[in-house]
């Protein structure tokens, strides 16, 4: 790869990493994400979505019942 | 009508389920923002059927109550599927196909995945909060797809 097109592929990745620390994210964060196989993260929103389902069905009993 | 207390998420389970009996789908939504590797989190399964394949899915209700619409909401034994005809921003079911990739899960089990361009479209003609916050993510996902070595 010719190093103009390796400066250009760099500068994309910088701009695009400053626009998303801009929004709160963290890209090294996205990056280890990155490295989990599809069917790891399947598993993990599997257990993410386990949680948020307790939260809420918690939230709702402490609705009904009080603290 | 009591309220049915919401299930856990098993997204291979519901693959399997509508793969089954033929049902061609295209995985949207934030399980497809997941699968492309976004680190976001997400209640549901999205999926864009082919709209001659309702009566496949009908079929698995084990009931003809269900009636043709644009999206299903569905609770299943393995989570709530959101089931998209006309998904806004999505185009065609085979257009968006034929952009999707198809991705390896696990068991054997391979679905097809809707282009990162895909749901940058939907998530902006959606526009809901939910929606704009994982738009920066698939924006930054798009990038680095396209500055891979």
């Amino acid at each position: 790869m010719p190093a103009d097109d390796v400066d250009v592929r760099l500068s994309r990745r910088r701009r695009a990493n400053a626009e998303l620390e801009a929004f709160g994210y963290d890209p090294w964060q996205m990056e280890r994400f990155l490295l989990r196989s599809p069917e790891e993260r399947l598993k993990w929103a599997g257990t993410m979505a386990k949680l948020i389902t307790r939260g809420r069905q918690s939230l709702a009993r402490t609705r009904t019942t009080g603290p | 009508m009591p309220e049915r207390e919401q299930r856990d998420l098993d997204a291979p389970a519901v693959f399997r389920a509508l793969r089954a009996p033929g049902v061609e789908f295209v995985v949207i939504g934030g399980m497809a923002a997941i699968l492309r590797g976004a680190s976001v989190t997400t209640a549901l399964i999205g999926m864009h059927a082919e709209v001659k394949h309702a009566g496949r899915v009908m079929d698995l209700g084990g009931g003809d109550w269900l009636t043709a619409g644009s999206t299903w909401n569905l609770d299943t034994d393995f989570g709530t599927l959101d089931l998209l005809f006309e998904p806004a921003g999505g185009g065609s079911y085979e257009d968006l196909a034929a952009r999707a990739q198809p991705t390896e899960i696990g068991d054997g089990l391979t679905v097809m995945v809707a282009a990162l361009e895909d749901l940058i479209a939907m998530k902006e003609a959606a526009g809901r909060p939910k929606d704009l916050l994982v738009l920066p993510i698939l924006r930054w996902l798009k990038v680095r797809e396209e500055t891979d070595a």
